[in-house]
Parts: C-alpha cells; sequence; structure tokens
C-alpha cells in the first residue's frame, strides 16, 4: 500500500490537472528538464514534515502537517509575470474551492503556506520565471 | 602590431552565413555573421538554446537591444551586445520573438 504522502501528492496531481491555462502540464516529483510542449507547468514536490511529537503515542493516530511545493513555470516573451498570477488563482480556485478537497480522503485540511519570490532567468531564447507556492497539507497516519 | 579586427573579419567572412539586421529607425542591413544556438536550460529546469549572432563591429555599429535581427531561419530580437573593440566583432544575444 502506498505511503500517504504518495496518495497525497497524486491526488494534488489529479486535482490540478485541467486547468485552464497548464491543462495537463502538471508533473508531480519531475526532476527531468521541462522542453518548450510541456509548458507552462506546475511541479509537485512533496517536502517535509515535523509530526506532533507529543502526540505520538503507539496506537493513536498521528496529526502530520506535510508541507507540498508547487512549481509554476512559465516560459513566453511578455507577460510571464502575468501569467504565473493568472495559474496561482487557478490553483488557489482548485484547492481552497467549497467544500475543500480531501485529496482521495487523505487530508485533513489544506493551507497556502507561502508564495516565495519568483525566479527569473532570460539567458536562453525567451524567458523563463518559476514562482515557488508552498501549501501545507494535514494528515494522520 | 597584429590587426587582430582584420583577422576577425576574414573568420566571420569565412565562418559566417547571411543575416538580416535592423536598427531602429532604420531599413533591414544585410549582413555576414556567425549564429550559434547553443543549447542551454533556464534556472537549471527549463530546456532551450542561447541563441547569438557574432558580427564584424562595423555590421553592428548602429544596433542597440530591442531591434530586430534574423538569423538561422528566425527572427529575434536584440536582448544585449557585447562589443569587443579590441577583436573588432560585437556578440548580439538574441532572444525569440
Amino acid at each position: 500500500m502506498s505511503h500517504k504522502r504518495t496518495l497525497i501528492r497524486n491526488a494534488l496531481a489529479a486535482l490540478l490537472t485541467g486547468l485552464p491555462t497548464c491543462g495537463g502540464h502538471v508533473y508531480p516529483s519531475r526532476l527531468k528538464p521541462l522542453s518548450a510542449s510541456e509548458l507552462p507547468a506546475i511541479m509537485i514536490t512533496t517536502l517535509g514534515e515535523e509530526p506532533d511529537m507529543a502526540l505520538m503515542v503507539s496506537g493513536r493516530p498521528i496529526r502530520r502537517p506535510l508541507l507540498a511545493r508547487l512549481d509554476i513555470v512559465v516560459k513566453a516573451v511578455n507577460g510571464y509575470e502575468d501569467t504565473a498570477d493568472a495559474i496561482l488563482g487557478e490553483i488557489e480556485g482548485a484547492l481552497f474551492a467549497t467544500p475543500q478537497p480531501t485529496l482521495g480522503g487523505n487530508a485533513l485540511s489544506i493551507r497556502l503556506a507561502g508564495i516565495a519570490e519568483p525566479e527569473a532567468d532570460d539567458s536562453t531564447d525567451k524567458p523563463v520565471i518559476r514562482l515557488p507556492v508552498a501549501v501545507e497539507i494535514v494528515y494522520t497516519s | 602590431m597584429i590587426d587582430f579586427a582584420a583577422h576577425t573579419a576574414r573568420a566571420i567572412q569565412a565562418l559566417g552565413s547571411s543575416a538580416t539586421v535592423t536598427p531602429s529607425g532604420a531599413s533591414p542591413v544585410v549582413v555576414t555573421g556567425v549564429f550559434t544556438a547553443k543549447p542551454d536550460l533556464a534556472l537549471n529546469l527549463v530546456d532551450g538554446f542561447a541563441p547569438t549572432l557574432r558580427l564584424k563591429q562595423a555590421d553592428a555599429a548602429g544596433l542597440e537591444p530591442g531591434d530586430a535581427a534574423q538569423a538561422g531561419g528566425a527572427n529575434y530580437t536584440i536582448a544585449r551586445i557585447e562589443r569587443f573593440p579590441e577583436a573588432g566583432d560585437a556578440v548580439l544575444h538574441l532572444e525569440s520573438l
């Protein structure tokens, strides 16, 4: 049986697939570089978690806040930052809909943990921007 | 004294191909330049290439970032220009349209 981290990551990918701007360009656990035909994209990585140690009692569920990073990646001559913001809005709409998604019954809650500074690179044929978005997904195990 | 600019001009003439540059407010000019499109990664994540066009200094004299260039069968905007007066050439760093 898959770990809940895997289930949550895959459920996030399923939830974010088909949004208007990125469509099917949603990539969980991706290390390989993205080509032009795979952009704009959302890359999903599950990060660390700090379980509540005080509640780690044998036989009881442990509350685990899992951080996930959603990298919005856009390559365009113009308007790349506007496009990244539009994708962010679409992600927020999907994650914080009412009722809030449970990611396949695995998430107790989802909250926006932060939006980091965008990174930009214009060293290649078109500028590229990456907007990192952190979300915290609480689950139990 | 070695005339580096003359050597550079001969090399560009020998190795280059036809390209067109359009200084702002002027007509397109056909020049000979060495076009390269080295594969590169942006943000160590996104595949792309770094197009450059090396011209004789005289051919790049009136050019500025934002001007148009056509090379290797594609149209570009000049993103920045490196000028090498001693060597007698200039490298145009290009951005796709």
